[in-house]
C-alpha cells in the first residue's frame, strides 16, 4: 500500500515537473539573462519542491509556487554575487524616465536582445518585481507576499524599475557596447 | 505611478521576451531525468503515524504499558538515531539511521567541509581525494534521501575570532557562537558509492552547513561542523543546541 502510495506521488511529482519546466525556466532567463544559470534555478527549485512535495500537491497553484521559490533563489544568487563583485553600476545611476518617455522607450523596442540586456542590468529586486508583476501577472499583494514585503514597496519598486529599464533602453548602448539602433529611433520619437 | 499604457508595453515586452526562450530540448531532458526524491508524506505526520505505530504495539503488547505511559505523560515523538561526537550526542531527526559517510546518499556532501569530492563542472583532476577528517566524520541517512554529517575538528590554537574565521550568517547555538552557511554544490552523480565515470553530468546540490567553535581548554578551541542536504538552518541549529547541552 505504501509503496504504490509513493509511486503515485512520485508520478505525480514527476507530471508537476514536466509541465511546470517550461514556465520555471522563462522565469529563470528573464531573471538571470543566461540559459545556463535558469537552468540550475529550474533544478534548484524542482529539489526544494521535492522535499516540500506532499504540502506543495496540496496546493491550488504548485507551480506559482515553485516560481516564487525560483525568484527568491535567483534573488539569493545575485545577492552572493554581489558580496564578490562591485556593482557594474551604484543603484540609482541610471537616469530615471518620466512614464511617458519610458512607455515610448518600451514601444520602441524592435530587438529582444536589448530588452533582455536592459531587464539584466537592473537591480535583481526590481527585476524581480517587474517579472512576477507584468510576466507572471500577480497581482500586488501577492507580489508582495513572494517577496516578503509591503504592497506600498511592490508599487515603487516597479515604478523605480520601469523608469530605469526605460533609462537604459534610452541610452546609447547596446548589449555589445554598440549604439542601439532602436535607441537611436526612439530618440527621434521622443 | 506606472500608467496602463506603460504596464501593458512591460507586459507585451516581457512576454515576447520570455516566449523567445523556450526551453531547450536537452536542458529539459536533464531536468526531469534527475531523480528529485520527492517526499511521500509530512515529516509531522510521518513522525505522528510512528508515534502512533508505538503506542498501538504498546497497546497490543500489555494493558500495563498503557497505564504506565499515562502516568508518564505522551510518548515521547520518533526520533533518529544518535550521532555520537566526543562527549556530546546529537538526535538526528525522525527517521534518519546512522551509515557511512561515504555511502550514498551523503557520499555527496560528505566530503564538503573539506571541498574535496565537489567541484565546478568541467573541472579536470580527481573526482576522489582522501580527506585529512574522514574518520572523525559520522553520517545519518533518510530513506527520502536526505543525509546529515557531523564533524570534530582536532583541538587548535584559533588564529583568529569565530567570527573572522567563518564569516557566514552568525548565529548563537545555545550558549556558543557558530555561523551558518547556505551552499551550492556541484556533486558528480555516483553508481553505489563509486566515482562515477568520466563525462558524468554534475548536479547541482545545495548544503546548509553548521559550524560551531567550541572551547578545548588551554586557550584551544575545537570546531564542530553539521551539514545536511535537506534541513533548514534552525532545524540544524536545533539538533546541535540539543547534542550540546547534552
Amino acid at each position: 500500500m505504501q509503496r504504490v502510495t509513493g509511486t503515485a506521488s512520485r508520478r505525480r511529482f514527476e507530471a508537476f515537473a514536466a509541465a511546470a519546466a517550461d514556465t520555471l525556466f522563462r522565469a529563470g532567463y528573464l531573471m538571470t539573462g543566461d540559459a545556463s544559470e535558469a537552468e540550475d534555478l529550474v533544478q534548484e527549485t524542482f529539489i526544494r519542491v521535492a522535499r516540500r512535495w506532499p504540502r506543495v500537491a496540496a496546493m491550488e497553484h504548485p507551480v506559482a509556487y515553485a516560481r516564487r521559490i525560483l525568484i527568491n533563489l535567483a534573488l539569493d544568487g545575485a545577492q552572493r554575487r554581489s558580496r564578490h563583485r562591485a556593482e557594474l553600476e551604484a543603484p540609482g545611476g541610471q537616469p530615471e524616465l518620466a512614464d511617458e518617455s519610458a512607455t515610448r522607450a518600451l514601444q520602441g523596442i524592435d530587438d529582444l536582445a536589448e530588452f533582455r540586456w536592459a531587464l539584466a542590468r537592473l537591480p535583481p529586486r526590481e527585476r524581480a518585481v517587474l517579472v512576477l508583476r507584468y510576466w507572471a501577472d500577480l497581482p500586488v499583494a501577492e507580489v508582495a507576499a513572494a517577496l516578503g514585503c509591503s504592497a506600498g514597496t511592490v508599487k515603487s519598486t516597479a515604478s523605480r524599475g520601469a523608469a530605469r529599464l526605460a533609462g537604459i533602453l534610452a541610452r546609447d548602448e547596446g548589449p555589445a557596447g554598440q549604439p542601439a539602433a532602436s535607441a537611436t529611433t526612439k530618440k527621434g520619437t521622443s | 505611478m506606472i500608467t496602463d499604457e506603460l504596464e501593458q508595453e512591460l507586459r507585451s515586452a516581457l512576454a515576447r521576451s520570455a516566449e523567445s526562450t523556450p526551453l531547450p530540448p536537452q536542458a529539459r531532458q536533464r531536468l526531469l531525468q534527475r531523480d528529485y526524491h520527492p517526499r511521500r508524506v509530512h515529516r509531522g505526520l510521518a513522525a505522528g503515524l510512528a508515534a502512533a505505530a508505538v503506542a498501538a504495539g504498546a497497546v497490543a503488547a500489555t494493558g500495563v504499558t498503557v497505564t504506565l505511559t499515562a502516568d508518564r505523560g505522551a510518548p515521547p515523538a520518533a526520533a533518529g538515531a544518535v550521532i555520537q561526537l566526543a562527549s556530546h550526542s546529537f538526535r538526528m531527526p525522525a527517521g534518519y539511521k546512522l551509515t557511512a559517510a561515504t555511502s550514498p546518499p551523503c557520499h555527496a556532501i560528505a566530503f564538503s567541509p573539506l571541498t574535496d569530492l565537489v567541484r565546478q563542472p568541467h573541472a579536470k583532476g580527481p573526482l576522489y581525494r582522501t580527506p585529512r577528517h574522514m574518520a572523525g566524520m559520522k553520517a545519518a541517512a533518510s530513506a527520502s534521501g536526505g543525509c546529515i554529517v557531523a564533524l570534530l575538528f582536532r583541538p587548535y590554537t584559533p588564529a583568529m575570532s569565530a567570527n573572522r574565521a567563518f564569516g557566514g550568517h552568525l548565529v548563537q547555538v545555545g550558549r556558543y557562537h557558530g555561523a551558518l552557511f547556505h551552499l551550492r554544490l556541484y556533486v558528480f552523480e555516483t553508481s553505489h558509492g563509486h566515482p562515477a565515470g568520466h563525462g558524468a553530468r554534475p548536479v547541482r546540490s545545495t548544503l546548509t552547513e553548521l559550524f560551531i567553535r567550541l572551547p578545548a581548554g588551554h586557550g584551544m578551541v575545537r570546531d564542530l561542523v553539521i551539514g545536511a542536504e535537506d534541513l533548514s538552518g534552525p532545524a540544524l541549529i536545533k539538533i546541535a543546541a540539543n547534542g550540546l547541552s547534552s
